[in-house]
């Protein structure tokens, strides 16, 4: 192939010299026309730059009204005469969408003496006519996409909305393992608040509210973090998804241990944070922590709900308690 | 880009390097409607969200690369692969010597059409074409070799079926 036939043919090969105007009209401009009056005929052309924001009305051909408008106005209407011996009062109307800037749907109404005279659209350049292009396939598609992005920002929403929690349980409170068998008081546990959700992996949960526990009928319990009002309380460690799929985590307080609750409400267990001889937060959870447990009324019952909800904080390899 | 210097900045634009978008287009589509649709889409896209270029070269590149998606876009959209009609009403083909030779080049497959483009009428070097298409340069070598043989194998069955 000799190069210059190559060159020669495609150096013959433009585009029309029309074709940038018209790109930039149906790109960017509305453009439409129309005619006035019965006996004494005017026309009336209107022009509006979509990209630009101008506006140019002509009356057979005479512009008589050209302005930029404001970037952020939505709607706009000119009125105004024509003819001499046969008058009429012609208006145009004009409402365009905010978003995208530059490429706006618009439309616009033209009225004569109150004659709607024609409605013109000026469409969304990309998407729209990327849509009226499609195939069947490709609208479904497109349309299966739409749908499933509205799920899922619906899910979203959902997700994010805080979850009430009012419970009152009664339960026990006893040290695990052989030490102290006779460590066992019942107590009762109330839950009040919201939880929160989020789609972080990390402090995943958030609970506002109070935690209180209380000896049953007799006050809250001396020596434990009871009644105290909890503002706001995160998760305090990364937790895995197995885990969360079950219980929500919530840090009970500093001083006093870790609460837990199964998403349902149906179990509530907190791991009481023991003290070590110089009065600093130490042991919690081991095989022979102290945990409260509800709902339940006797040892064997307390003790099934911890083993029921350790490994889910400590893995499945966690030992179980007695 | 300020509100005023739009239809300034397409004019230049246009005036820059319409040709040349329509020329490669017209390799691949071979019809004046879909090549205008294709530069509307190359402009809307360099005047909407264009990135930051270093120089004119770097832009120009840019603009050729965006114009072969372009284009293998719209022929994957209207399935018409390469057995495409050609424009009758095409002012430029003043002889059936011209004519055949369009009618080769827009018989290639599509992925030789840009390489053979790009080196026999825009000038670029295999190495450039390599990095405007971001194919490597042995892939532009072997495309421009078969675009050659192809064309001139078809070129010699023209002129034989011509006899």
């Amino acid at each position: 192939m000799g190069d210059d036939r190559y060159r020669k043919l495609f150096d013959k090969i433009e585009p029309d010299p029309s074709a940038r105007e018209r790109i930039w009209d149906t790109t960017f401009t509305l453009r439409f026309d129309f005619e006035v009056g019965d006996e004494e005929k005017r026309k009336v052309e209107f022009s509006f730059d979509r990209f630009l924001g101008h506006i140019t009305i002509r009356v057979d051909g005479q512009r008589i009204i050209k302005k930029i408008i404001n970037n952020l106005r939505k709607s706009l209407s000119y009125e105004f005469t024509v003819g001499e011996k046969e008058k009429h009062h012609v208006r145009i109307a004009l409402v365009r969408s905010y978003l995208p800037v530059g490429y706006r749907e618009c439309t616009a109404w033209a009225y004569a003496d109150d004659k709607l005279m024609g409605q013109y659209e000026g469409e969304l350049y990309l998407k729209p006519k990327r849509y009226r292009d499609m195939t069947r396939k490709g609208r479904i598609a497109f349309i299966s996409a739409v749908l499933v992005l509205f799920a899922l920002i619906t899910f979203l929403v959902i997700y994010h909305l805080p979850i009430d929690v009012d419970e009152e349980v009664y339960g026990v409170v006893f040290r695990a393992g052989t030490t102290e068998p006779d460590y066992l008081q019942p107590v009762r546990i109330t839950v009040e608040g919201k939880y929160y959700r989020n789609i972080r992996i990390r402090q995943r949960y958030r609970f506002e509210g109070s935690v209180r526990v209380y000896a049953r009928d007799e006050g809250p319990i001396p020596n434990t973090e009871t009644g105290e009002t909890v503002k706001r309380i995160n998760i305090g460690v990364p937790l895995v998804e197995d885990m969360l799929d079950m219980v929500r985590s919530f840090t009970y307080s500093t001083d006093g241990g870790v609460f837990f609750m199964k998403p349902d409400s149906s179990a509530f267990m907190i791991i009481v944070f023991e003290r070590d001889i110089n009065g600093e937060p130490g042991h919690a959870g081991g095989s022979d922590g102290i945990y409260y447990a509800a709902p339940c009324n006797s040892r064997e019952e307390a003790v099934d709900i911890v083993n029921e909800m350790r490994p889910l904080v400590w893995g499945k390899k966690a030992p179980l308690v007695e | 880009m300020g509100r005023l210097q739009a239809d300034d900045a397409f004019t230049i634009k246009y005036d820059k390097y319409g040709n040349m978008i329509y020329k490669l287009a017209f390799t691949y589509l071979g019809k004046q409607e879909d090549c205008e649709d294709i530069l509307q889409e190359v402009f809307v896209r360099l005047l909407r969200k264009p990135p930051r270029f270093r120089d004119e070269e770097h832009e120009k590149r840019w603009i050729l690369r965006i114009t072969v998606n372009c284009c293998i876009d719209l022929i994957r959209k209207n399935k018409k692969g390469n057995s495409l009609p050609l424009d009758e009403n095409i002012p430029a083909v003043e002889t059936p010597e011209e004519q055949d030779l369009l009618n080769l080049v827009l018989k290639l497959p599509d992925k030789l059409k840009a390489p053979i483009h790009l080196h026999y009428y825009e000038g670029y070097r295999v190495k450039e074409i390599a990095g405007i298409l971001e194919i490597s340069v042995s892939a532009v070598k072997m495309r421009l070799k078969r675009g050659r043989e192809m064309l001139k194998i078809r070129i010699e069955e023209e002129e034989y079926g011509r006899r």
